[in-house]
């Protein structure tokens, strides 16, 4: 389980084309810039915070929302002693405020990782609530977007750091890796401030795979 | 960053700050604790700056917004403040302190998540399918499970849950708003049986031990309130194979996921078992049964649901009891039950807050029970010692039973919602005993309101009340339910609980009088809850008063009793240890009551004063293995030596038995082939072979005694289940993650 931790650190490239420097986009660049440091929960709450106030303005955006449920991923699954289930509140918080604002099935690979860290919050307790759940959030995003990488890589993350003999491991998870890798290989739009982060983990992860 | 362009940037940020920036600053606190919030976000309306309260309330950050704004202050769950400012020629604004106030919608909020009403629910355990499959030693039955909260106790000769000092039939059961009329199986006297009821049709079970809602009635002591799942996850067919029972199941949920049907059979067989494992008594012919069930599903629009359930099994047995007055006799049950049991619901929001609830049920009992006597060898014989002629009689009883319910919800704000609604059971009970044969006929009807009221973010008020009519007994009853709960600080609370609760003596009572009244229990309770995401710590101190109870000799309802008591309950899901689950639940009581037989108050026979259970439930992700030890423990019970021909009865002397106590273990594995998966379940009992005796059992005619014990010390179950189906093995995959 501590694997899923560290495979899913998060990159958010903020490569973003200068051509958009409007306040917006400028204001979302910078944001974007500070959450490669994020790594507490204090930071992604400040983090958040940042994103949420130019969601307040930008009444008809909802990537500030989106990335405000991002900032979250990396003290998720990269700090040991933190509050899970806050995070994961929040994270379903905001990817539900984007929704609301934007339907995509970006929202659903937060919404899948907030389920994901409420059941690392108590796993035993909690597989049968959350087991169930995941694989429904993973479906509906598959419904409106089976051409999302970003759900098999987060889908295949989750499958490898199952055990093998429940029909998890890396022989499981591979396929998963392969179909997000050819989606991330079809992934032009790298330099708006639309997500497409997970490329280089999910090829990290297919490599283990191999 | 490279030094140059480093530089820069300082250079830049330095010469804003010299041209036009403005530092805000500032603390904010709880205005009622008065303790500082962190997380509070602060923005300059229509800008994106602005900044985050750290740990201790405090904030800072830097703008350049110039002249006139509104700063807005904001937090969940509390009340967004907005305030005016001028920045114009100011370097610096220093807002001191600012005060947020709990948005009234705030325990709201809280309620949600963990269900509405937290004044009951401080009453109440809320119990999953995997508490009661993984509990050692329950074998997936829910009684058993529950026997190991505080307050509940398995008297261990009769079927059911003894809890805080009433009967095993003061505590009832409500299926999707049905009531259970006959949760276990007849079964021959002095055995317990396991409940009818499959864990795995829930999604949810909540036991109250005392105090619970209003919607609910006729149990002095308990309610077990079951709501069923409402659609498969999945289509799969489902094996079970075991030395003592098959089964098979099969779930199909449809293609657009709106509908869903289920069926099970089920059939148990103890001859071998009893063949391996010696049993303390002589099975004629030893216990099986056959159950079948089935489960239709419907959403219809708006997202309403209709559920239909029926559930018919089928009972038998045959046993040779010991008669403490003799050796030479032996006292033969032989008992067939039927029962069928149904239920149909609907559930469905409306506009402007509405909810309504509807489920109409109907069931069957019946039950035919021989007894007579045996010689040694077990051969049916005549007699005509004074003692025998109790024991030959044939007891028959074929019940129909229907009943309805309707509860509406109205939310009128998001602090005051109201339920109200009326229930009706019609009740048919035709038996014979002996000569003696007895057609009666009930109408029972209940009409009911709770209001759950948010006083403030802090404050619930949960009153109900209860309005009761038997027309067996012409007999209408009001009864009050109040429930207040404080939230002493975030995570705890105390809650306060009133309630007058009413039940009708059993018709096989009924039967031989006109004059029986209802019976009366007032309960009274202070809990105490902490609640921190896994851990939770409970401590309930208690008084129930009972009246017109019940007596038989003669029948009257002059019976009374009390029962006083503290219970604790402390349960950990692995923060600490992962993956460890544990509770555990300490009860003191001190209880007497005069009802049936009994000639004054006197402690009952079945009442342990302490009783204490460790449940623990290890899971190895790794190898898939579940490991759960059980331990529990009952003080000394009295028994009395009552003294049958004196009218009323008297006690000649009376004793205590030796503690109980026993160490239950399950060991469970999960595995996969291919598209099947499956789990391996072992269990024993009483893993020590300790010679528990719940009671002694005295001669009608001299002081002779044979002690009451579990058919054998030690039991033991093993199991294979299958699952096989195309989504099972993903929903298994991420169950196991």
């Amino acid at each position: 389980m501590k694997k899923i931790i560290l495979s899913l650190f998060v990159f958010v490239a903020a490569n973003i084309s200068m051509a958009q420097s409007t306040k917006y986009v400028t204001a979302m660049r910078s944001a974007l810039q500070k959450m490669e440091n994020v790594k507490t929960m204090e930071q992604a709450e400040a983090e958040a915070a940042t994103f949420e106030r130019i969601a307040n303005v930008e009444k008809s955006e909802w990537l500030p929302y989106y990335y405000a449920g991002v900032a979250f991923i990396q003290p998720v699954f990269g700090q040991k002693d933190i509050d899970k289930d806050k995070a994961a509140d929040a994270m379903d918080h905001y990817a539900d405020m984007a929704n609301e604002r934007h339907p995509s099935s970006e929202n659903y690979v937060i919404k899948y990782l907030a389920a994901v860290s409420h059941l690392l919050a108590n796993p035993m307790a909690r597989f049968a609530e959350y087991g169930p759940k995941m694989q429904s959030i993973y479906e509906q995003g598959i419904a409106m977007d089976s051409l999302n990488p970003r759900l098999y890589y987060v889908k295949g993350s989750v499958v490898m750091n199952t055990p093998s003999f429940a029909g998890g491991g890396p022989k499981a998870a591979k396929p998963y890796f392969e179909k997000a890798k050819s989606l991330f290989d079809q992934q032009t739009d790298t330099t708006t401030l639309q997500p497409h982060w997970g490329k280089e983990l999910n090829a990290a992860l297919l490599e283990k795979c191999n | 960053m490279k030094p140059f362009s480093l530089l820069l940037t300082l250079l830049g940020i330095s010469l804003t700050t010299v041209f036009g920036q403005k530092m805000v600053i500032g603390s904010i606190i709880d205005v009622k604790s008065k303790k500082p919030l962190p997380e509070v976000n602060l923005q300059i309306d229509n800008s994106y700056d602005g900044g985050l309260s750290d740990p201790n309330g405090k904030f800072q950050f830097a703008t350049e917004e110039d002249g006139k704004i509104i700063l807005l202050v904001y937090k969940n769950t509390f009340d967004t403040l907005r305030i005016p400012i001028d920045l114009t020629n100011r370097a610096t604004i220093d807002l001191g302190v600012i005060q947020l106030t709990h948005s009234a919608t705030y325990l709201q909020e809280v309620i949600i998540r963990t269900k509405k009403k937290v004044a009951l629910e401080a009453n109440m355990v809320e119990v999953s399918p995997l508490d009661v499959a993984t509990t050692g030693g329950s074998a997936s039955d829910i009684t058993n499970m529950l026997t190991t909260l505080p307050g509940v106790q398995s008297t261990g000769t009769d079927p059911g849950m003894a809890v805080r000092g009433g009967d095993v039939y003061e505590t009832k059961q409500f299926m999707d708003g049905s009531y259970v009329s006959n949760p276990y199986p007849s079964g021959t006297p002095n055995t317990s049986q396991r409940n009818r009821m499959n864990p795995f049709i829930f999604k949810q079970m909540s036991f109250s031990s005392g105090g619970y809602s209003a919607l609910y009635g006729q149990a002095l002591s308990a309610a077990l309130i079951m709501n069923s799942i409402d659609m498969p996850k999945s289509s799969n067919l489902d094996i079970s194979v075991s030395p003592l029972f098959a089964g098979f199941g099969a779930t199909q949920l449809s293609k657009n996921k709106q509908s869903a049907w289920m069926l099970n059979y089920g059939y148990t067989d103890l001859n071998w078992y009893y063949k391996w494992i010696k049993q303390r008594f002589y099975y004629g012919k030893k216990p099986q049964s056959q159950d079948l069930t089935g489960a239709l599903r419907f959403k219809t629009k708006g997202g309403g649901m209709i559920k239909y359930y029926t559930s018919f099994s089928a009972s038998d047995v045959q046993v040779d009891q010991p008669i403490p007055d003799t050796n030479a006799f032996f006292n033969g049950f032989k008992v067939k039950n039927y029962y069928w049991f149904n239920n149909l619901n609907w559930n469905q929001s409306f506009a402007n807050q509405w909810k309504a609830f509807v489920s109409l049920g109907f069931s069957f009992n019946q039950e035919d029970i021989h007894s007579y006597l045996t010689d040694a060898n077990h051969q049916p014989v005549a007699s005509s010692l004074p003692y025998t002629d109790s024991m030959n009689f044939r007891f028959f009883d074929k019940s129909p039973f229907a009943q309805g319910r309707v509860v509406m919800t109205k939310r009128f704000t998001p602090n005051v919602e109201l339920q109200f609604g009326g229930e009706y059971w019609y009740t048919k009970y035709n038996s014979q005993y002996r000569i003696y044969g007895a057609k009666l006929k009930n109408e029972y009807c209940a009409g009911y309101a709770e209001l759950t009221y948010d006083i403030t973010s802090k404050l619930q008020f949960v009153p109900g009340v209860r309005y009761e009519y038997a027309s067996i007994m012409h007999q209408a009853k009001v009864a009050p339910r109040l429930n207040l709960s404080y939230a002493l600080a975030p995570k705890q609370s105390l809650t306060a609980s009133y309630g007058i609760f009413y039940q009708m003596p059993e018709y096989r009572y009924l039967a031989y009088s006109n004059d029986l009244k209802q019976q009366k229990a007032t309960h009274y309770q202070l809990t105490y809850s902490y609640l921190n995401g896994g851990a939770q710590l409970r401590i309930s101190a208690y008084d129930k008063e009972y009246e017109s109870l019940l007596k038989t000799s003669p029948y009257n309802n002059s019976g009374s009793g009390y029962a006083r008591g503290l219970e604790v309950y402390w349960r950990e899901k692995n923060q600490l240890i992962q993956p460890l689950d544990f509770w555990i639940s300490y009860s003191y009581i001190d209880t007497k009551r005069d009802y049936m037989y009994y000639p004054y108050q006197i402690q009952p026979n079945f009442v342990s004063p302490q009783t204490f259970s460790l449940v623990t439930k290890l899971f190895d992700p790794i190898h898939s293995i579940g490991i759960s030890p059980t331990f529990r423990y009952g003080s000394p019970r009295n028994y009395y030596h009552f003294l049958w021909q004196d009218v009323p009865y008297g006690i000649a002397s009376s004793g205590k038995t030796n503690a109980y106590s026993s160490l239950d273990l399950s060991v469970y594995h999960l595995f996969s082939m291919g598209k099947i998966f499956g789990t391996l379940f072992f269990q024993v009992t009483n893993l020590y072979n300790r010679n528990n005796v719940y009671n002694y059992k005295y001669a009608l005619y001299s002081d002779r005694k044979y002690p009451m014990q579990s058919p054998a010390n030690r039991s033991f179950f093993a199991a294979l289940f299958l699952s096989f189906g195309s989504d099972r093995r993903q929903e298994t995959i991420d169950n196991n993650l």
